[in-house]
């Protein structure tokens, strides 16, 4: 994609912050949270990067800050992501065309908690987020702080379907690794938000507490977990004014209240298989904005035809009142076509210019 | 039901792997039938799992706990429903297609199945279309595949036409589900069925064998 020339099609962070403020700026703004496509990127760059990319969740190397904000800037993406993961003890395994899965989570138990992968380095991951920020000094371009949270973490860590069963075999040890992995993702929340606060567009968490029918557990048991937790985990954020992002897979009937009540400003990806994105705004409109949800499976398999009536029918449903920010259902990860992708993008520029949009 | 049959069936029900052991055995030595064990006791008790689920009182820790005493039950009384010549209800052949390694929703379908009585054969993860096409001709009544990634949701389709070509399509139902797999994507990639979680994946088997 070439650089593009008008300010309407240029990235705007500014354009971003009023739609998740529930306002209407020049055009429907959108951000990809997650791309780990080389191809996809190579595409848009129009040209080859001399390293491989990875999902930097998974351990991979994630694209260089100058070259992502490059990408976002070609295509006139609103902001990109800086990330502060911490996922100790994952387990991957490469299944048989070469892709790498994670399988398991090596943390079984307090004997295990000796062997705990230490989380990144502080310094490190604060030198990574200035080179962001100055990449994108000048292009209008956000960079978002990403952290890994607690809840999905220490499932991961001790491996999900044992942690499943955790929940009645030993609570206690849940309890502890999840205050083991907070700690540190508080204190480096509080280290970004003191040194570049001022700086970043937003704060996202990234914690996956539901799948298709809800919640992953009742109730009762999640409320005494989650939200004090998350709360002390975004209060850095808070207390600095940024607006604050969630992103979780799930149906969201039952997750919105809470996202809300903890303090979020929006959420994300609103999955299509188990949410009615429209209807979600309807319910939630000026209380929480959302990010999502053309479905990737459509940006893999669909034409440029369906996903530009995707995107069209989405500009004109969900655009209104802001309160929405385009986005993909999960991530660009590959297998998504490189086509496709340019074709969303350019469907939000051609049909989410406010002012000739209805409204839902 | 009679008072251990139902001790069987609550211990189930809250996941308690030794009361349902215990009662088991103590049924056995009393001289209860291992098929009314089975079917009252621990069949049931995950029907009943199944209900709650669907019902959103129960959540998938109290599923996998409960399908993990219902096991211990069924580890006792197994012998003795094939030394008795006792038929399951049906057979499913359940894996994780072909370059996915995710098994979480394989391994609750097939608890829950095996909760509903059928007699599940676990193919593993990165299953081959083959594969597949062998546990078919095995004389299997339904296939289950299973998918967390888009990427590797193609397999299904790929399973399902190897299926076809070997002339085996008619002596199989084809069930399907995982994240990114919706019902309009069963019936285009010609599946028999969708089911969003493990309880209704159980209920369309069961369908399927005429005994809903």
């Amino acid at each position: 994609m070439k650089l593009p020339t008008s300010d309407y099609d240029k990235p705007n962070v500014r354009r971003l912050l009023a739609a998740l403020h529930h306002q209407e700026s020049d055009r429907v703004p959108h951000i990809e949270l997650w791309v780990t496509s080389q191809a996809v990127y190579e595409y848009v760059l129009e040209r080859k990067l001399d390293y491989t990319i990875g999902d930097a969740a998974e351990g991979g190397q994630s694209i260089a800050p100058e070259d992502d904000v490059e990408f976002a800037t070609r295509q006139g993406e609103d902001a990109v992501l800086c990330n502060f993961n911490w996922r100790p003890n994952n387990v991957f395994r490469l299944a048989s065309d070469g892709t790498r899965h994670y399988v398991d989570g090596e943390i079984k138990g307090r004997q295990d908690l000796g062997k705990l992968d230490p989380p990144p380095n502080l310094d490190d991951q604060l030198n990574y987020l200035e080179r962001y920020l100055h990449a994108a000094q000048g292009t209008g371009v956000g960079v978002i702080a990403n952290f890994t949270s607690f809840f999905d973490s220490t499932m991961l860590a001790i491996g999900v379907n044992d942690s499943f069963m955790m929940f009645y075999d030993d609570l206690p040890f849940l309890e502890e690794m999840m205050d083991i992995l907070l700690e540190n993702q508080v204190n480096t929340m509080r280290a970004v938000c003191d040194r570049f606060g001022d700086d970043i567009a937003l704060v996202m968490v990234n914690d996956d507490i539901g799948y298709n029918s809800g919640l992953f557990i009742k109730p009762d048991l999640f409320m005494q977990l989650f939200p004090e937790r998350m709360k002390r985990l975004i209060a850095p954020a808070k207390k600095h004014g940024l607006l604050t992002l969630m992103h979780t897979d799930g149906k969201m009937d039952n997750i919105m209240p809470i996202l809300y009540d903890v303090g979020f400003n929006a959420a994300h990806p609103i999955e299509p298989e188990s949410n009615d994105i429209v209807e979600v705004k309807k319910a939630w409109a000026g209380r929480m904005a959302l990010i999502g949800n053309v479905h990737t499976p459509l940006l893999a398999y669909g034409s440029r035809e369906e996903i530009e009536a995707q995107v069209r029918d989405y500009c004109m449903k969900l655009g209104p009142g802001g309160g929405w920010v385009l986005g993909s259902s999960t991530s660009i990860m590959d297998g998504v076509k490189p086509e496709n992708f340019v074709t969303m993008v350019e469907a939000v520029h051609k049909y989410g210019r406010y002012g000739s949009l209805e409204g839902i | 039901m009679t008072d251990i049959l139902k001790t069987i069936f609550e211990s189930v029900l809250v996941g308690n792997k030794k009361g349902v052991s215990d009662g088991v055995q103590q049924a056995v030595d009393a001289g209860v039938d291992a098929g009314e064990i089975l079917n009252k006791g621990l069949i049931a008790a995950m029907s009943e799992v199944g209900r709650r689920f669907e019902e959103g009182e129960y959540f998938v820790p109290e599923m996998l706990i409960a399908a993990r005493a219902m096991s211990a039950g069924m580890e006792i009384i197994k012998p003795l429903l094939v030394k008795a010549g006792v038929e399951t209800i049906g057979k499913v052949a359940i894996g994780t297609v072909k370059g996915d390694l995710h098994d979480i929703g394989k391994n609750l379908v097939g608890m829950m199945m095996e909760g509903a009585g059928f007699e599940v054969i676990d193919l593993g993860v990165d299953v081959t279309p083959d594969r597949f096409v062998e546990a078919a001709r095995s004389g299997v009544n339904i296939i289950a595949m299973s998918a967390l990634l888009t990427t590797t949701i193609p397999s299904m389709e790929a399973t399902i036409k190897a299926i076809e070509v070997s002339n085996l399509r008619d002596s199989v139902r084809i069930l399907v589900g995982g994240a990114p797999v919706t019902q309009a994507y069963a019936e285009k990639i010609g599946a028999d069925g969708y089911a969003a979680d493990a309880s209704a994946a159980a209920r369309k088997a069961l369908e399927i064998v005429g005994r809903s």
